[in-house]
């Protein structure tokens, strides 16, 4: 029988190299679990399977990020996010987070930060026919079953598989749902310079970081009288114009180490090389 | 303090009455024995008269799931559906209720917010969320609450609402 004791304390560590015979072990323990028909070890063997998945993805985006692959590392960091979302589901980890999915979903939240990607695509679409992924019954408003999608059942996540939409229109969000839809027009190239500089200091995906974002005045409205034309080029005077708006701030984010790095002096960069 | 997010309606023809005579209305909705609706989207989309939001099953076995209140939607199974956007926004969507189940709801609904953002891990304060809040006081009395902001500034608002009802 598998040891857990042995199994969560690998899981507790912070994993640079992953050994796939743990990996084996738990999804060989969760099937034995649900073949016993042991729902809350299969739940659980759910959970520390996905552990094991969510800490190698993200060491994995790591390393890409290491390696300047910018935009398989967003996705990578995107898929975890996702994935431990699905753990909070299902378990509390404000209660109790054994092994520092929180930590890890807090540096790839303040990580998206510092990636250029501005304007995603977001799908509108009509959900025409669905079926749960755990019963197959149709889920229709009045008849449907009692599973609930993103809720474990017999160490299974129920999802709701779409048979039948219809697709009406592609929307041009800035935050969307999808992050993986980042626009990426064919004559510009991402400017990833904040990465860049992060990455000088940044030497173990575990030394957690945090980035403030503080409002602060672009560099083209810093010595502009109210009465003359406003830089934006609207042709109206500066005060009737973008003055005391949002037109004229841009976020400026400070990388904060908890412990001595590197300086750097304060940069500015553009979406766009 | 008031809301600037907060855009509220007096004396509005939304009731539980007109809403029996609507095209869409359906008697597969049990409309006498409920306290709130998730009423739809009327011709928000081509092809389509009315669409729900794309959590409104969601929301709707949350609701009925609490025991507390009784929930129905006016059209049958058959109309029912649901609009993804796809987008970051948390469209609760458009309530009628009567004004006896409005703590009741807004407790409700305030929950399910909240418990989103926290297994998302957001900050209540960056997420937006849109919600449409009929209340009905009296036959031909509605007053509409409709909020587009903050999560927070959501949650905030709701002492307000239930003070503005109570006075009208």
């Amino acid at each position: 029988m598998i040891d857990l004791e042995s199994i969560e304390s690998y899981l507790q560590q912070n994993l640079i190299s992953f050994d796939s015979n743990v990996l084996k072990d738990i999804v060989d323990a969760k099937k034995i679990y649900i073949k016993n028909e042991d729902e809350t070890n299969a739940n659980y063997f759910w959970y520390l399977e996905k552990v094991y998945i969510i800490k190698e993805l993200y060491v994995h985006a790591y390393h890409e990020l290491v390696e300047a692959k910018y935009e398989s590392a967003w996705n990578h960091l995107d898929q975890t996010d996702i994935l431990i979302g699905d753990v909070c589901e299902n378990f509390d980890l404000y209660v109790s987070d054994l092994f520092g999915l929180l930590k890890i979903r807090n540096q790839i939240h303040d990580l998206q930060k510092l990636f250029p990607y501005v304007f995603f695509l977001s799908r509108e679409s009509v959900i025409i026919k669905e079926r749960c992924s755990i019963c197959g019954k149709e889920n229709g408003l009045r008849n449907h079953c009692n599973h609930i999608p993103g809720k474990l059942y017999m160490g299974k996540m129920c999802a709701m598989i779409v048979e039948k939409m219809d697709l009406k229109a592609f929307a041009l969000v800035r935050d969307p749902f999808d992050k993986y839809t980042m626009l990426k027009p064919e004559d510009k190239e991402y400017n990833y310079f904040m990465l860049e500089h992060l990455l000088i200091n940044w030497k173990d995906p575990y030394d957690f970081f945090n980035v403030a974002t503080h409002k602060e005045k672009k560099t083209e409205f810093h010595s502009i009288g109210r009465n003359e034309l406003c830089p934006c080029g609207s042709d109206k005077k500066y005060k009737k114009c973008c003055l005391g708006t949002n037109n004229e701030l841009y976020d400026h984010h400070e990388i904060i180490f908890s412990h001595p790095i590197k300086p750097i002096k304060k940069i500015t960069g553009n979406t766009w090389k | 303090m008031f809301n600037d997010d907060l855009i509220i309606e007096y004396d509005t023809s939304v009731s539980f009455e007109n809403v029996k005579t609507a095209n869409y209305f359906s008697s597969e909705c049990d409309i006498n024995n409920t306290d709130v609706l998730l009423l739809p989207y009327e011709r928000f989309r081509e092809g389509y008269e009315i669409l729900f939001s794309e959590q409104a099953k969601e929301i709707l076995r949350f609701l009925e799931n609490s025991n507390q209140i009784k929930v129905d939607v006016p059209c049958s199974d058959e109309d029912f559906k649901e609009i993804e956007l796809h987008d970051a926004v948390f469209d609760l969507g458009i309530f009628l209720l009567t004004s006896a189940v409005l703590p009741v709801f807004l407790n409700l609904i305030s929950s399910y917010l909240y418990d989103k953002i926290k297994k998302r891990g957001k900050d209540a304060k960056a997420v937006e969320t849109k919600i449409e809040i009929n209340v009905e006081k009296d036959k031909n009395k509605t007053i509409k609450f409709k909020y587009k902001g903050s999560a927070k500034g959501f949650v905030d608002s709701l002492k307000e609402i239930e003070k503005i009802t109570k006075d009208d």
